[in-house]
């Protein structure tokens, strides 16, 4: 198996409406400046593997419209139906075979063309949830609910990750949320679906990201440092909320497991020292905690008040402030990679934590967390 | 190095036209489990699954892989979506293929399916286009296939004419009668084709796929297993992509680029350098009847404008020297997103034997071809029974 690198990445700042942007410009402005953060041209790409969303994109086959802007033209190039991480789990594989030595991966989504609630309520198959209205807010309403009554979570506690997020995302400047809330601005924003409070909830956000994937061979020949990629893992859990642990990111534990067990990472929260996960809503970040080992069951809350997971913590959790501050659906995952990419790569700036060795990038798809991809990055391999 | 890789194992529904007595995810389950027991394996020995449909207009149902993936009995796996038009069947194959290569799964099962009799039939389709400047005028791939088809016929007429897109209608749909899955199984005439009714000039009504509801999976597996499962698999031996731009002016739809450099990759990594002796037969993407004239050429099975007499001499019968869509054929079973691994799934039952009244005899190496978009897509994958 040959080794894989991130080496060169880029996103958009994300916005409520990006009005001046097409889809295609928004891809094309992140592929140019992914290249070029590497010093690569468009030519030393072998395979460019996208992500899109047929629905968010309102118009099917979506990738016609941006095989171009993606500089796929007369490419191998194919496109994965889910966040872009999964893509970037796709494109490492094609270069892992040894058959390509470069992969670009790229990833938008323009939300503000359409209703977002809407197209999650399509996410309901015909028979049993549609008739229920069931939509991605909805869900992990109820899956907000399950955890709390389960474990006896505070009904304050999610509140204190979106301080936590929406602090760290004011000082990252691609977030579309860049002011910090405090405690009783949160828990007096009023429920958006109970228990899910209007600013524990992400944004909804136009934006764009690309990555760039090098065998061993081309990192040596870059002058960047690169970002190695020691673990992968994607899962997928039952679909009907009825028939899942609803209170357990089952998914995502599997996911990070499988990633963290060939990165030979054995204990997540000790050995890890940059995290980025996907939260769409304050309450998936306390479960996360938990699925992906860095405390016990029901004590998501605990660690976050003992300030751990914050800037500055002993394994900072979103220091770019998380999808709570930026969503940019089907790229929110892949921006989490660009964002660990850029910490063990120590090209983060403002944000950079001293001596990240590894990071691990999380993302979630499907009604109440149901699907998670996990990418484990390393400064260098050993 | 990439690590070998075959299907070890295939399912297939019938395809036709209104599958009213399953929903989505029961029409996969049976495609998956005629394929777990193909290959003597149970959803337990099954590292991943890759899952390829077309557009989700065409069930209406959003992220189709979160409600399909956790009802094909295989439990807390990697599950992957890949959504490519045309291609996605094949693309889904060629993902699982890279699961495997990687050396990060050894048994990857791959799926595809299409259920369009739940949607609008032609909603599917138009929404393809750009919403401010194509929609209004509803490029469907009726309308798609015949710009391609008046482009292909005013380049090479008259060495090739409309009755000959007539006799791959012929051929395929008299293949497809010894295809017990195919959707449509009665023959049809020369006459019967030239006088049906016109959809989109020069494409007749006869010329044009069905749509069909159908699944297709197959299992595919590490070397070292492989041998184990069977005594017989389906060696990937070649397999090329390429995509090409929608607008950009040079594209050339009778000849599109990215079927030639998709073929040219395939072929350089299968070691082929003459396709039309080497290979046995292929299985191609002919949603159109044209397009089977066009892709034979352009997959460089004959030379441009030569397409017409492979058919009219009967070289690309199912008796002839190089049988092309021996299964019949889109013209004859068409569930969109599926479509593509068909090609693949009858390109390996040949290389495995198990082609059943349409195998061809003798197969070392077969080819399937597909595209997708608004002709933008290609892919190439070429088995051989050897390694």
């Amino acid at each position: 198996m040959e080794e894989v690198a991130v080496v060169g990445w880029a996103q958009t700042r994300h916005e409520r409406v990006k009005r001046r942007d097409t889809q295609q410009s928004m891809v094309f402005d992140v592929v140019t400046r992914a290249l070029r953060s590497c010093s690569m041209t468009i030519r030393d790409i072998d395979v460019v593997v996208d992500a899109g969303s047929d629905y968010l994109d309102g118009r099917n086959t979506s990738n016609c419209a941006t095989v171009d802007a993606m500089g796929a033209h007369f490419k191998e190039e194919s496109r994965v139906a889910g966040d872009g991480l999964l893509a970037a789990i796709y494109a490492y594989l094609r270069v892992a075979s040894g058959l390509f030595s470069s992969a670009l991966v790229v990833a938008y989504g323009k939300s503000s063309e359409g209703s977002l609630l809407d197209q999650t309520r399509a996410m309901a198959d015909p028979f049993y949830l549609r008739p229920l209205g069931l939509d991605a807010l909805s869900a992990g309403a109820l899956q907000a609910r399950a955890y709390m009554d389960h474990y006896g979570v505070a009904p304050e506690a999610p509140a204190g990750v979106a301080v936590k997020n929406r602090s760290a995302g004011a000082a990252n400047p691609n977030a579309q949320l860049r002011r910090p809330e405090s405690l009783a601005d949160v828990l007096s924003s009023g429920d958006l679906v109970a228990p899910i409070r209007r600013k524990e909830a992400c944004p909804v956000s136009d934006g764009a990201c690309a990555v760039v994937l090098v065998d061993w061979a081309t990192a040596q020949t870059l002058g960047v440092r690169p970002a190695w990629i020691t673990g992968v893992g994607h899962m997928q859990d039952a679909y009907y909320p009825g028939s899942r642990e609803l209170y357990r990111a089952v998914s995502s534990r599997r996911a990070s497991r499988r990633a963290c067990e060939m990165a030979g990472i054995f204990d997540p929260f000790a050995e890890l020292d940059v995290i980025e996960l996907t939260e769409y809503y304050a309450y998936q970040e306390l479960m996360l905690y938990e699925a992906l080992g860095f405390c016990g069951e029901g004590e998501g809350a605990e660690l976050l008040d003992s300030g751990e997971t914050a800037q500055g913590g002993r394994t900072p959790v979103n220091l770019s402030g998380g999808a709570l501050c930026a969503n940019p659906l089907v790229a929110t995952g892949l921006v989490r990679l660009t964002e660990a990419a850029a910490q063990v790569s120590n090209r983060a700036g403002d944000l950079q934590v001293d001596g990240a060795e590894k990071a691990l990038a999380h993302a979630t798809g499907g009604f109440a967390m149901q699907s998670a991809a996990t990418i484990v990055l390393e400064r260098k391999r050993e | 190095m990439a690590r070998a890789a075959a299907v070890v194992g295939t399912g297939q529904t019938d395809y036709s036209a209104r599958r009213q007595d399953v929903n989505v995810p029961e029409l996969v389950r049976e495609a998956v489990t005629g394929a777990l027991e193909d290959a003597g394996i149970t959803s337990r020995d099954v590292d991943a699954v890759v899952l390829g449909s077309a557009q989700e207009a065409l069930e209406g149902v959003n992220q189709p892989e979160h409600w399909v993936g956790p009802a094909m009995g295989v439990h807390d796996r990697p599950v992957m979506r890949l959504q490519t038009g045309g291609t996605a069947g094949a693309a889904a194959t060629i993902a699982a293929f890279y699961h495997v290569a990687s050396g990060l799964f050894d048994v990857v099962l791959a799926v595809s399916y299409q259920k369009p009799s739940d949607g609008s039939d032609t909603f599917g389709m138009p929404v393809c286009g750009d919403p401010l400047w194509e929609r209004d005028f509803s490029l469907g791939a009726a309308a798609l296939a015949g710009l391609q088809a008046r482009q292909y016929l005013a380049r090479h007429e008259p060495k090739v004419g409309e009755e000959h897109g007539a006799m791959v209608v012929v051929k395929n749909r008299l293949n497809a009668t010894m295809n017990s899955r195919a959707h449509l199984r009665h023959e049809v005439t020369l006459e019967e084709v030239m006088d049906s009714p016109p959809v989109a000039t020069p494409v007749k009504e006869l010329d044009c796929c069905p749509l069909s509801d159908g699944a297709a999976a197959l299992v595919i597996a590490e070397e070292r297993r492989a041998k184990k499962m069977t005594k017989r698999p389906a060696w990937f031996a070649g397999i090329g992509t390429s995509s090409e731009s929608q607008y950009a002016p040079h594209t050339d739809k009778a000849y599109p680029e990215s079927c030639v450099r998709a073929a040219q990759v395939a072929y350089q990594m299968a070691w082929i350098y003459d396709p039309v002796r080497e290979l046995d037969l292929a299985e191609v993407h002919e949603a159109f009847s044209y397009q089977e004239l066009i892709w034979t050429e352009v997959l460089g099975l004959c030379n441009p404008g030569e397409g017409g007499r492979m058919v009219e001499s009967g070289i690309t019968a199912l008796d002839g020297e190089f049988p092309v869509n021996p299964s019949g054929g889109l013209l004859s079973a068409n569930p969109v997103g599926a479509s593509a691994m068909i090609r693949q799934l009858e390109a390996a039952l040949q290389v495995m034997g198990k082609a059943g009244d349409h195998q061809v005899p003798g197969v070392q190496k077969a080819l399937a071809h597909s595209w997708g978009g608004a002709l933008q897509f290609s892919t190439v994958t070429i088995f051989a029974r050897e390694l």
